[in-house]
């Protein structure tokens, strides 16, 4: 899994923009790529054509339609540009922001003007199902998604999966010498006052909820107080990206975190492995539903289908870093296949009962 | 003491008068303005203003009690939350302690020495303040971390780790780093605003440093420290991000993970919490806020006052040097670093456009105006009328300070998107949000720049004519800009690197340098924070330099003039000149008034100002009582009398500053002010020049717009001359154009005086006009505003408590006690008969022989006094009775011990030119003797004593009590 050739060229050029002190404007930032192609060139490149359903084959979009996105510009703006420009009737007005404030937000409004949310995990959109602020999606676009990454009821559709994982240090363990079992890893002397965990992330808590769903409420308080009092675990000071960095840079050998991060953080000694058929293998989803107030529940739903189409997983997978919900496209070279290890049973609306879950980390001193 | 002859005068301390009832007029000047109530139109406003910034909160009441109380009560009724409350105050308590320790030294080198590069530094050191915290905190911890830039660095020798950054004490010092210029920032404009002569008089006559400072400096700059001090604890208390990031765990975080888990309803509940601590913050600020005033008149003067380093010069700019470095240099530094090393990934849309820094600009740069008009009314009447009600006012903008950010703006998003949905995610509200949230940063400023304002000032241009509201915009706001501009300053300043509000209100795609730094830095794209950060702390420095260099009048005067005229786009007509009361015809100083006052001195004028039985009492405390007094046209009388004795009060019931509870006062037959009718005239309408003892020139206007205040309805050309002349009459002709801070305290003197004498007034009030001055310039300076009055010919009420003073100007005197005229009367006739002994005692040195009374003349220990040459002055009728002897009545002449002394010298006193004995009689009374210093007797010298005056000596009735010696 290691990381291919930096394209440092395009930053190289920004610094000169600079040094030369010409207009800054547009200089510094990879303003797309400018080649046709949508995405990372260095990964999008050498892939077989994508399979599944093309944006050309979809309904046309037109109209305006309000997007609350708590995807970040920076990983998917390219592509919601992108489906902008393609239809001349088509306005996107997105709005980027943390999953808790555009929720919040929703929740607080006398009335949304959002059509379409775009979540980074399932909960937001379970919880703003259970509230009643969604719709059910039309069949035609649930079909579209693979079973494990889809609402039951049908409010909301995963645009991609993202995996639990175990960051390491190269330089410390080799990847065959680490459980493969979540459950170990609060065991283990060797990961003692040697491993890290983001408490206060939502992805973290997410997945304490799943161990509490699969292995019971006094299993997951026995792991969290293992972790605690045996191997005296380090929270992370800034989420999962200084945690990636604190296990690249060796300040501890193991840590809890998301796979993804190894596209951005934590340099050339940071290697991901996975456990398998346990809490700490299972994957959430990023995903859109559309709001029940909308004007425009067509549009928003063939908005969200536009995001399962073949060009737009393919823009997940070499550029977001994460496992596509279609068939027909595959995840990165650099990521292990699925069938490498094994995701565990898990209806990802039982993500959203987050309050218990946060009950257990303060009764336990975490939060 | 320096007495001089004539009189020997019992000394009066004739400084500063600093007694308790000055300082109760100093509770005057903040607690009543000119009523004894609060203004009802700028209490609604004011009230108006806090209703703005309280409605929010109000919000975030009714959604915190919507939630499920057993789980709230398991979150806060929990072991940990002890401990994070615990945490919480010691952190507020650590960080504001180190701010306060940081932010008054460095605010004092900055503006007090003569460090190098000063005024670099001082815009400098206030640079933190623009730096977002968490841009901060992620240097920090990428940059002192386990494996981060400084122990990698350090590792070739042998450092394999450093102190540990996360946790309590890394969490103070991140949070002091980047809050102590709150403290620096109004320090040095308490600093600034404060009379630095207090400095240099202060330094003359102590030469230890510590002194001056703890004496001086820190008294006067204390407001300021207080305020800043309270907005670096409040910040402090509701700092979301950083104790967050260093893991250090206090009630933000808890409404953080809240807030995350989508509870907001929770995050509200727990931001209650902070509203009590912020509670409690402001509490103990107002035990140790102090409303004294803290105004000098002489704003600015000598500026030339400097602390030398000498050799404290190095280690004063390697601190300055410490701090730069570690909160501007380090982090930018840092994301420098990042922008040239370059992310290692691809990054699909994080181009920076010059439209974020606009973005930010714009809606920083209206927030700030709009704050700081709207803190306006609200720390105008915190400071002026000190009450319940406006202390309530101020305090209630302060409490949503300690909110975070995205409780604040949430509460806007249901407000905007339920009452106003056609400004929900627009501009306009993003900048209402920023003012809900930084007004008490403009409203700190405003108020502190207001109590630098002396009421008197106020009140001069009241007299000159001004009704309160012109008074405010020509004389009071100008007086304020600067701390206005320094409060919209700091808004301005917090607004552009304000996060969450912006986030949430803020329209879809509308980026703000903060925004975007954000948007970067939470994903560890930090390189692409490092240009937009360049810029933030570019356009912000720019701010802080254009507010903290230019702290004086002149600057923000001529600021102030252009932009009015900007607004009125080219209105010629004069500065700002409204006609008001009678119109006023020039005045003729060419002496054709002058007057022979010894030779009027008898003659029947008619009265021009009546007192008839006028009242006057602060809660229940009476300081005027039933006082009628009338002085004639052309006649100077003084009002004498001992601290407390209500003699300013009367000349402010004469003015019009004060309503009489009773009584009436008349000017030139018509009535002014009747207790019994409520009528009242206010100080504008009312012919009334009054001159102060703090000269009250105003600050920022030169002498010859200072003279010309009060002529409204002149012409510009007649206006003129009459400035001319009075200049002339003043002898300070060439000073027409400068600035009072330029003049020395005689200057300013006679400045005030030209200026209340320009619109002629009926009567000229004088309140303690040269207890400002030294002795030597006071006895020159009597003697020349005697004679400026006698050329001009103008009724004047002379307030003194110096008897000398009181004796040798006035054509008549009148001596006031515990708020009751005791007599008045010509100046050798109060000396010569007073009418009680209070008069007697307050006027010189007085001894008194025993009496007895035998038929029409008085025996007296040292012999028979005849009829004539005594004078029954009280109605008490005793046989016993004491006879007053001055000094000067009495001769001595030693004797030898064969029975013919009256006494023996107990004491000697040398004076100079004479020498005082004091001579204890066979009888037990004691008389003062005033002798030749050419003779030199010794203690103990047996005495003959004898009467010389030729004058009747004043006789005393003695009251039953102490009768039957």
């Amino acid at each position: 899994m290691q990381m291919g050739d930096t394209p440092r060229r395009r930053y190289l050029g920004a610094v000169g923009c600079l040094v030369g002190g010409a207009v800054l404007s547009g200089c510094v930032g990879g303003e797309g790529n400018g080649d046709d192609v949508l995405g990372d060139p260095e990964y999008a490149e050498n892939r077989p054509d994508p399979g599944g359903v093309s944006m050309d084959e979809l309904p046309d979009l037109d109209g305006e339609l309000t997007v609350y996105s708590s995807r970040s510009e920076t990983r998917v703006g390219e592509l919601l540009e992108y489906i902008d420009d393609e239809y001349d009737e088509l306005t996107l007005e997105v709005r980027y922001d943390d999953t808790a404030d555009l929720v919040n937000t929703i929740e607080t409004e006398a009335e949304t003007p959002a059509d379409v949310f775009y979540g980074s995990e399932s909960q937001s959109m379970t919880h703003l199902k259970e509230d009643g602020y969604t719709a059910e999606l039309p069949d035609d676009v649930l079909e579209m998604v693979d079973t494990g990454s889809v609402d039951p009821d049908g409010h909301w559709a995963g645009f991609t999966r993202r995996f639990r994982a175990v960051a390491y240090n190269a330089d410390v363990f080799d990847e065959d010498e680490l459980p493969d079992d979540i459950f170990a890893y609060a065991e283990d002397d060797r990961f003692a006052d040697d491993i890290m965990w983001p408490p206060d992330q939502g992805s973290f808590q997410a997945f304490v909820t799943a161990m509490r769903q699969l292995h019971g409420e006094e299993e997951t308080r026995e792991w969290v107080r293992s972790m605690v009092d045996d191997q005296n675990i380090e929270a992370s000071p800034g989420g999962d990206s200084a945690l990636a960095q604190a296990v690249g840079d060796g300040e501890v050998g193991v840590g809890l975190t998301n796979h993804y991060v190894v596209r951005d953080h934590g340099g050339e000694d940071l290697e991901l492995t996975f456990t398998s058929g346990d809490a700490g293998a299972m994957y959430n989803v990023t995903g859109g539903t559309v709001m029940e107030g909308s004007e425009q529940r067509e549009t928003a739903a063939d908005f969200v289908a536009h995001l399962l189409s073949a060009e737009a997983q393919e823009y997940f997978a070499t550029t977001t870093w994460e496992y596509p919900t279609i068939d027909g496209v595959d995840p990165l070279d650099e990521l292990p296949g699925t069938d490498e290890f094994e995701p565990p049973e898990l209806d990802l609306n039982e993500l959203s009962e987050l309050e218990p879950t946060l009950e257990l980390l303060r009764e336990e001193g975490i939060l | 003491m320096t007495a001089p002859d004539p009189f020997d005068f019992e000394t009066h301390s004739s400084g500063k008068p600093r007694s308790s009832r000055a300082n109760r007029e100093t509770d005057a000047d903040v607690g009543r303005g000119d009523g004894s109530t609060l203004p009802l139109g700028l209490t609604l406003l004011a009230g108006a203003v806090a209703a703005v910034v309280v409605v929010p909160i109000l919000w975030i009441v009714v959604v915190a009690f919507s939630v499920d109380f057993d789980r709230l009560w398991s979150i806060v009724f929990r072991s940990r939350t002890l401990e994070i409350l615990a945490n919480t105050i010691v952190l507020v308590g650590v960080v504001t302690t180190l701010s306060v320790l940081i932010g008054v030294p460095l605010a004092v080198l900055t503006t007090l020495t003569d460090l190098p590069f000063r005024r670099f530094w001082m815009g400098a050191l206030a640079l933190p303040l623009v730096v977002p915290n968490f841009t901060g905190a992620f240097a920090f911890i990428s940059v002192w971390g386990p494996q981060g830039l400084v122990q990698s660095m350090l590792e070739p020798f042998g450092v394999s780790s450093l102190p540990e950054l996360y946790g309590f004490w890394g969490t103070v010092f991140i949070l002091t780093l980047y809050n102590y210029p709150f403290v620096y920032i109004t320090t040095i404009a308490g600093l600034r605003a404060f009379d630095k002569t207090y400095l240099d008089a202060a330094r003359s006559l102590e030469n230890d440093l510590r002194g001056v400072f703890t004496q001086v400096v820190f008294p006067m700059a204390k407001p300021a420290i207080v305020a800043g001090a309270l907005l670096a604890a409040l910040e402090t208390a509701g700092d979301f991000g950083v104790p967050a990031m260093l893991r250090f765990d206090v009630l933000t975080r808890q409404i953080y993970v809240e807030y995350n888990a989508l509870a907001h309803d929770y995050a509200a509940m727990l931001s209650l919490q902070l509203v009590a601590i912020t509670l409690v913050i402001l509490a103990l600020e107002s035990q140790v806020r102090d409303h004294k005033r803290i105004h000098g008149e002489a704003r600015g003067e000598s500026r030339s006052y400097t602390l030398r380093l000498g050799r404290w010069t190095w280690p004063a700019l390697a601190v300055c040097a410490g701090v730069f470095l570690l909160s501007i240099v380090l982090p930018v530094g840092f994301l420098l670093w990042w922008l040239v090393r370059g992310p290692e990934v691809y990054v699909g849309s994080l181009a920076f456009e010059w439209e974020y820094a606009l973005n930010s600009m714009t809606v920083s740069a209206l927030a700030a105006v709009i704050a700081a008009l709207l803190a306006l009314p609200v720390a105008y009447l915190a400071a002026r009328y000190r009450s319940v009600v406006s202390g309530l006012l101020e305090r209630a903008t302060y409490v949503g300070f300690a909110i975070p950010g995205v409780v604040i703006g949430l509460s806007l998003v249901f407000f905007g998107s339920t009452y106003l949905p056609s400004l929900y995610q627009t501009v306009p509200l993003v900048v209402f949000a920023y003012v809900v949230l930084y007004l008490p940063l403009a409203v700190g400023s405003v108020r502190t720049s207001v109590l630098y304002v002396n009421p008197r000032v106020i009140e001069a241009a009241r007299s000159l004519g001004s009704t309160p509201l012109q008074a405010f915009r020509r004389i009071t706001f100008p007086m304020m800009l600067p701390g206005v501009a320094a409060g919209a300053a700091l808004v301005f300043l917090h607004g552009m690197k304000e996060l969450p509000a912006t986030l949430l209100l803020r329209p879809s795609g509308f980026e703000t340098l903060a925004t975007f730094i954000w948007g970067a830095e939470r994903n560890a794209y930090y390189g692409y924070a490092a240009i937009p950060a360049l810029v933030l702390i570019f356009v912000s420095g720019l701010a802080i330099v254009a507010v903290l260099s230019r702290g004086d009048y002149e600057y923000w005067t001529r600021f102030w003039t252009w932009l009015r005229s900007f607004v009125r786009n080219g209105d010629e007509s004069g500065p700002d000149d409204e006609p008001i009361g009678e119109p006023t015809t020039p005045l003729r100083s060419d002496g054709s008034h002058a007057v022979d006052r010894a030779a009027n001195e008898r003659t029947e004028r008619k009265p021009v100002l009546e007192l008839e039985g006028v009242t006057k009492a602060y809660d229940g405390e009476i300081a005027v009582d039933d006082l009628s007094l009338t002085v004639q046209d052309g006649e100077l009388l003084t009002l004498l009398g001992p601290s407390g004795c209500g003699k300013t009060t009367t000349l402010r019931l004469i003015a019009g500053f004060e309503r009489p509870d009773a009584g009436t006062v008349r000017i030139h037959g018509r009535s002014v002010a009747d207790g019994g009718n409520d009528e009242f005239v206010p100080s504008e309408g009312r012919d009334v020049g009054i001159v102060f003892q703090e000269f009250a020139l105003f600050p920022h206007k030169t002498v010859g717009e200072n003279v010309a205040y009060g002529l409204h309805d002149t012409s510009t050309d007649e206006a003129d001359e009459v400035v001319t002349d009075l200049l002339d009459l003043v002898g300070l002709r060439q000073y027409r154009r400068s600035y009072p801070h330029e003049l020395s305290g005689g200057q300013k003197q006679r400045v005030a005086l030209a200026r209340s004498l320009a619109p002629e007034p009926d009567v000229l009030l004088l309140d303690e006009p040269l207890s400002n001055l030294d002795a030597g310039l006071r006895i020159r300076m009597r003697e020349t505003i005697t004679s400026i009055l006698d050329s001009v010919d103008v009724t004047a009420v002379w307030v003194t408590h110096d008897q000398e003073e009181a004796l040798s100007v006035g054509d008549r005197t009148a001596v006031l006690n515990g708020g009751v005229l005791e007599q008045v009367d010509g100046p050798r006739d109060v000396f010569m008969e007073p009418d009680s002994r209070m008069v007697a005692e307050f006027l010189g040195r007085t001894s008194y022989l025993t009496g007895h009374v035998d038929g029409a003349a008085i025996d007296t220990p040292i012999g028979r006094l005849e009829d004539e040459r005594v004078t029954r002055v009280d109605r008490v009728r005793s046989e016993t009775v004491d006879v007053l002897v001055r000094p000067d009545d009495v001769a001595i002449t030693p004797t030898d011990e064969n029975g013919n002394a009256d006494g023996r010298i107990v004491n000697r006193q040398f004076m100079g030119t004479v020498v005082r004995y004091r001579i204890a009689l066979e009888n037990g009374d004691v008389v003062w003797c005033r002798h030749d210093h050419e003779e030199w007797y010794d203690i103990d010298t047996p005495v003959a004593v004898s009467i010389e005056a030729t004058h009747p000596l004043p006789v005393f009735g003695r009251s039953d009590s102490s009768d039957g010696l």
